[in-house]
């Protein structure tokens, strides 16, 4: 059962989810196109940035308005697994520059690692707390 | 924290120095990378172990709010970073530079929370 | 904590999703209360000493 904290969260962050698509899209063809330098490419590399900027935003303004305490503590802690793993990763792949490591990581390798942990955490949390029939 | 702490700054420092005499490429660079990234996530795991076994519940709770402000700031400037690298940026930001701006965000909203739950001034306590 | 909050929802014929619902918490919390794996707020454990009518000591052991 969501609570409705939850319900209005998802429905907004699907919402700017789908702003963000539009705007990474409409960028990136803009860049394929048009080569921007300079200031310019930093304003492209902005514009996809403020849709996920709105997204970390909704989710402080759900943890603020939860009333389940439990909840609100069992998304907190999946957050910071998925930030613990982020982290990780962008800390393996700072060293390996540091050491001159002439490659380069994927995009979004540190998203997918936050994601997949939340994932995980969420997972684990359920297994761990299963509910009885009723 | 404080064991790890020691044990970063000892692994980054022989690290570094075999580096620079040796210049490792594949395998023995990802294992160079690997050794002061290992002594890090003992100190993220700490964290975890401190949160676990926190028992006044407001102080955990801080923590909690304080790292993910942290995070917050880290997934921030690692998001602009990847956008400006996948448009074509020729650029290279500091390493480590996530860490450091999620160690300054952390610090910034423990000062907040901080100055916002101060004791009155001039009020005498019963 | 131990509390007695299974036997409550039980004497009033109340699933747990019935007494999550009248609480306005999730499912889950409510399971995570009963089996003591999760201490209630002090606003929530007033709600709970509300709906049963009971003092908070009533329903949970300290120990």
């Amino acid at each position: 059962m969501k609570t409705a904290a939850k319900k209005t969260y998802m429905r907004r962050s699907m919402t700017v989810l789908a702003g963000y698509f539009l705007t990474f899209s409409g960028t990136f063809w803009f860049v394929q196109h048009a080569h921007p330098t300079g200031l310019e490419l930093y304003a492209c590399a902005v514009l996809p940035f403020f849709p996920l900027f709105v997204v970390f935003a909704l989710t402080a303004a759900y943890l603020k308005a939860e009333r389940d305490e439990f909840s609100r503590e069992l998304v907190m802690r999946c957050l910071l697994w998925g930030a613990g793993a982020s982290l990780s990763v962008n800390l393996f792949v700072g060293f390996l520059r540091i050491f001159n490591w002439p490659g380069q990581a994927p995009p979004f390798l540190e998203l997918f690692a936050f994601c997949g942990a939340v994932l995980l955490a969420k997972l684990t949390y359920k297994l761990s707390n299963p509910l009885p029939a009723e | 924290m404080g064991v790890y702490l020691p044990v970063y700054f000892a692994t980054v420092f022989a690290t570094s120095l075999y580096v620079q005499h040796h210049h490792p490429r594949g395998t023995a660079l990802y294992v160079c990378a690997a050794l002061p990234w290992l002594a890090l996530c003992g100190g993220i795991a700490s964290i975890a172990v401190y949160l676990y076994e926190e028992r006044d519940g407001y102080s955990r709770d801080l923590a909690m709010r304080c790292l993910l402000w942290g995070a917050t700031g880290a997934m921030a400037t690692n998001s602009f970073l990847m956008y400006l690298r996948m448009f074509g940026w020729r650029g290279q930001a500091p390493a480590l530079l996530e860490i450091c701006v999620f160690a300054a965000a952390m610090l910034v909203a423990r000062i907040a929370y901080s100055v916002s739950n101060r004791p009155e001034c001039g009020r005498k306590e019963n | 904590m131990k509390n007695r909050l299974r036997e409550l929802r039980a004497e009033r014929g109340w699933s747990q999703a019935e007494l999550a619902d009248r609480l306005e918490v999730s499912r889950q919390s409510v399971n995570a209360i009963e089996t003591g794996k999760y201490d209630p707020s002090l606003p929530l454990a007033f709600r709970l000493a509300r709906l049963f009518a009971m003092g908070i000591e009533e329903i949970f052991e300290d120990g």
